[in-house]
């Protein structure tokens, strides 16, 4: 059986030859130890400051807020995307179902559906997705990188063909208050939505058995195959939390924006990747959080939010970005080696 | 029965290429079968295989380079943005960029030991922020006319794109089926520790295999460079996924080890085929994009299955031994 | 496997014995090769040709490379080998294009080029340009801000994708009309939004954070400067800045109507298609036609939008 590429940190700890002996037994812990798996915290902390110091408006909790908001959407995709990769899998069509979702939200609206039935329906879609890239991938063995970009393409061309590529406006005023609305006035709904979220998955992923068995999924990959039904199952619920993660974003999206776009989550589907990574999440299955997630996801959003900030002319926003990610990944693979 | 399977499943992309051949010559014989459409269909995938080659040897090594197509576009920008200097150093320029972005990308890999899906999503974004800032958002124009021989000039019925394809193809083919480097390549992608242990430089292999995909790339961009006297900022956005896909078709495994290059220049005939079948048909937008995805999924999915079915007689065979 | 080939082979079948577009067409055939198909501009073109193609029995195939320049020039190369008549192109790129119209031409079809022009090398090879083009947008929606601002003030700009035609030109369409008007402008941001509404509201919450000051924000479609809009209404700074943009959606002209956004260039989508299949036509039947065929860009503003209205789509 072919053998996945190896994550280099999944290889047991060979002793290194930085550490000396101790005197009291034991191995000295190297300086960096603490920071092993934190690394996404630590580039907050110098991003944080570094902002700071290079803008006075960057540390205003209006800033700061507007960061969070800014994120919060990417933010509820990755933490689908994040729950996924803990199986070893990840899913490239939620750019598509974002833009469904919110589609056939308002559709359904239109043709006079109440605001929970709406909703309903664009939830299930995303579910529908969710079960169709997880019975594929699952049932079949393929390969889950490419089964999910088909499946992106269809739901994408779905979403052109059900608007013919025009706008759609929602018909119920109540609709938008779900992207919009602030809570106390200045904390937005989908904040919440998206913190609320991390931490209640986290504490499923930590506490209750159907979590454990996430992890469980992931690391069987690589040890061997074991294929009882809960695994199996527990693996579909993963795709379909994600997909179903990815069309709640969707439609909070329309709402904030208020109008339907089936290219509005283009770019979604490599960030989301990029946040949880970036957070810590192997792309191996296994290791990581949601609430680690937050942390990758803050992170993009101070970066864009600090290219703006410095008015950073577009051509050379892609260069910091891609300087950046490489710094952290470079940065995050020497501390776990050492 | 089962060497039938194994042949078969080996020659897939060839078969998918002579399932569209028909397909689309019976249902517009006049505009799909005609030798004017055959030089098209050979001259713009001419533009893509280089870098489905490369493609194909970095997943055979267990890796995947997703800055395929930055690295195309910035090539092509630089193979039109030099010739004030003379179009051969244009032309050097481009393929030691493409090189140089492999370097980086192999050290990233090796030392950096960074995951490939990571180390050239990076760089994807790091060379197309290079390329904008190169341009400054313009697209250039081309100031020797004898440059575009190579893209779009023919020698007889056969474009001259298609004849630098093929002494590439025979290149590659030399080097994974018989050089010894190539066929490394083989063995890190199935099993790094084992090749390992069995004395194979990993790392000179993985260099070897992502300076290849950015030098491929460069080519692809050179040709397009030379086919349209022109270089745009907005090239290559496609070029992960359809390289990808092209290679996949033609029977290479995410997980590395396997794939011939062969079968990933079917791989792209197939994906090219299927684009100007739908073009000639007028298909509109919305169903070529599903009828790619549908194939795309059935393909995966039938070769994932016969792969498990394949599994599954193996371990019966050797149940019953 | 055998399976496999017998699969594909029956699933392509199927989906093309019922795509295959029937033979008889009496009017001309018309292949509209777009930039991409996911704009509600672009459909409104799109439209456009299809309603007036009626009136001409004419056939219609679109076909849409999604900003991809060597796409566009193998779709413009699919309609020379499907024998059309015309060839309609809007450039995603407008020195790409120029080797495949020249093929086209030499085959004796006839190119028009729509909305977005191709280099002056190429036009040689091309019968007309019809629509507006993006640098005319910018250039009015630049005369609209030194008009509103009395010729001086702080201006942003959201802009499209980077690196794509019509941002590119936008943007300098705009700044030539301030050079035009000698008036003292400063650009204090020009930050893109890839043409999301969604991106715009955010990065204007940015700028907005950044500059306590600003008299204009210029959006370089509807979408994003209605986003950047609400990133304003948001913060209670509707009456400090003045909000541009280009295309002339419904929503937009609502804006205007109601006094929350300043100004936008109408493009005249819907007409752009129109006129392109007359011209067709009139090729085809051998009659002349002017090289170029501006739709105007109607500036839309307080004043005129009673006038424009109807328009507005």
């Amino acid at each position: 059986m072919n053998s996945q590429e190896v994550d280099p940190s999944r290889r047991p700890d060979v002793p290194s030859n930085k550490a000396p002996p101790a005197k009291s037994g034991g191995r000295r812990r190297h300086w960096s130890e603490p920071l092993r798996n934190q690394t996404a915290v630590v580039l907050l902390v110098v991003l944080v400051i570094a902002g700071s110091l290079l803008s006075d408006v960057f540390l205003t909790p209006r800033n700061l807020l507007n960061i969070l908001w800014a994120v919060s959407l990417l933010g509820i995709v990755s933490l689908g995307q994040t729950v996924l990769l803990l199986t070893a899998r990840f899913d490239m069509s939620v750019a598509g179902v974002v833009g469904l979702a919110g589609i056939v939200t308002v559709l359904a609206q239109i043709n006079g559906f109440g605001l929970i039935a709406s909703i309903g329906f664009g939830l299930g879609s995303g579910v529908l997705v969710g079960l169709c890239n997880g019975v594929l991938v699952l049932a079949t063995g393929a390969n889950p990188f490419l089964v999910t970009l088909a499946v992106n393409l269809l739901v994408y061309s779905l979403a052109l063909s059900l608007t013919e590529s025009k706008t759609l406006y929602a018909t119920i005023p109540e609709f938008n208050l779900i992207g919009r609305g602030q809570l106390f006035g200045f904390l937005h709904y989908s904040v919440i939505v998206f913190l609320a979220l991390a931490v209640g998955l986290e504490f499923v992923l930590r506490r209750t058995i159907p979590g454990r068995t996430i992890y469980v999924a992931g690391l069987n990959e690589v040890a061997g195959r074991l294929s009882g039904l809960r695994l199996q199952i527990t693996k579909l619920s993963a795709f379909v939390l994600c997909s179903g993660l990815a069309a709640l974003t969707g439609i909070i999206m329309t709402s904030r924006i208020n109008s339907t776009i089936a290219s509005s989550g283009f770019g979604m589907e490599f960030d989301s990747i990029i946040a949880a990574v970036l957070g810590g999440t192997s792309l191996f299955g296994g290791r990581g959080g949601t609430l680690r997630t937050i942390v990758g996801v803050v992170v993009l959003g101070v970066i864009n939010n600090l290219l703006v900030l410095l008015n950073v002319p577009s051509e050379a926003q892609q260069i910091a970005k891609g300087l950046v990610f490489l710094a952290v990944v470079l940065a995050d693979s020497a501390l776990r080696r050492s | 029965m089962k060497r039938l399977l194994g042949l078969l499943e080996n020659h897939s992309a060839a078969l998918l290429v002579f399932g569209l051949v028909i397909a689309f010559g019976s249902s517009a014989p006049a505009t799909f079968l005609t030798g004017s459409n055959f030089e098209n269909i050979a001259r713009q995938i001419s533009l893509d295989a280089p870098m489905v080659f490369g493609q194909m040897v970095v997943l055979i090594a267990g890796g995947i380079d997703i800055s395929v197509g930055s690295t195309m576009a910035m090539a092509a920008s630089l193979a039109i943005g030099l010739q004030p200097y003379g179009t051969p150093v244009a032309v050097l320029g481009a393929l030691g960029f493409g090189l140089g972005v492999g370097i980086v990308n192999g050290l990233l890999v090796t030392k950096g030991k960074i995951v490939a899906f990571v180390a050239t999503l990076g760089t994807m974004s790091l060379v197309r922020g290079l390329l904008l800032t190169y341009t400054g958002q313009a697209s250039l124009v081309g100031i020797d006319p004898a440059f575009t021989f190579w893209g779009d000039g023919q020698i007889g019925p056969v474009p001259v794109s298609f004849l630098v394809v093929l002494a590439m193809l025979l290149g590659l083919y030399a080097l994974l089926g018989h050089l010894r480097q190539g066929r490394n390549l083989y063995a890190i992608g199935g099993n790094k520790d084992a090749a390992f242990l069995g004395g194979v430089s990993v790392n000179k292999g993985l260099m070897l295999a992502f300076m290849l995909s950015g030098l491929m790339a460069a080519v692809s961009g050179v040709l397009v460079a030379s086919r349209l006297n022109s270089a745009s900022v907005q090239l290559g956005a496609d070029a992960p996924l359809m390289s990808i896909s092209a290679a996949l078709i033609g029977g290479a495994s995410l997980f590395g080890g396997k794939g011939s290059i062969i079968a990933a220049f079917f791989g792209v005939l197939a994906l090219g085929i299927l684009n100007n079948g739908m073009n000639l048909l007028g298909v509109p937008t919305y169903t070529q994009i599903a009828v790619r995805a549908l194939i795309l999924i059935t393909i995966v999915v039938i070769d994932a299955l016969a792969t498990r079915l394949r599994r599954a007689e193996l371990d019966n065979a050797r149940i019953l031994e | 496997m055998f399976m496999k080939k017998l699969g594909v082979r029956l699933v392509l079948c199927a989906t093309f014995a019922t795509l295959a577009a029937p033979a008889f067409a009496q009017g001309p055939t018309i292949c509209m090769v777009h930039n991409n198909a996911d704009h509600p501009s672009i459909t409104a073109v799109a439209k456009g040709m299809s309603d007036e193609a009626a009136n001409f029995g004419a056939e219609i195939t679109f076909l849409d490379p999604a900003f991809d320049p060597v796409k566009q020039v193998a779709m413009i190369e699919d309609c020379v080998s499907r024998k059309a008549n015309v060839i309609v192109v809007n450039a995603v790129d407008p020195a790409a294009v120029v080797p495949a119209i020249k093929k086209a031409k030499e085959a004796g079809i006839f190119v028009i080029m729509q909305n977005a022009d191709t280099t002056p090398e190429g036009k040689g090879f091309t019968e007309a340009f019809i629509g507006s083009q993006s640098f005319d947008q910018g250039y009015a929606v630049g005369e609209m801000i030194v008009k509103a601002l009395n010729g001086a003030g702080k201006v942003a700009v959201i802009t499209g994708k980077t690196g794509q035609t019509d941002s590119v030109n936008r943007t300098s369409g705009m700044e030539a009309a301030f050079k035009d008007a000698n008036a003292t402008i400063e650009l204090i941001a020009v930050q893109p939004a890839d043409w999301s509404k969604d991106k715009a509201m955010t990065v204007m919450q940015d700028v907005l954070t950044r500059f306590p000051q600003i008299d204009a924000v210029f959006g370089h479609d509807d979408p994003m400067a209605l986003g950047a809009l609400e990133a304003i209404k948001a913060q209670g700074r509707e009456a400090e800045i003045k909000v541009f943009g280009v295309n002339g959606n419904k929503e937009a002209c609502a804006a205007i109507k109601s006094g929350e956004m300043y100004g936008t260039a109408l493009q005249l989508s819907y007409l752009v298609g129109v006129y392109t299949v007359r011209a067709a036509y009139d090729l085809t039947q051998g009659r002349l036609i002017s090289k170029t065929i501006l739709a105007p860009t109607a500036p839309v503003t307080p004043e005129t939008v009673a006038q424009w209205e109807g328009q507005c789509w």
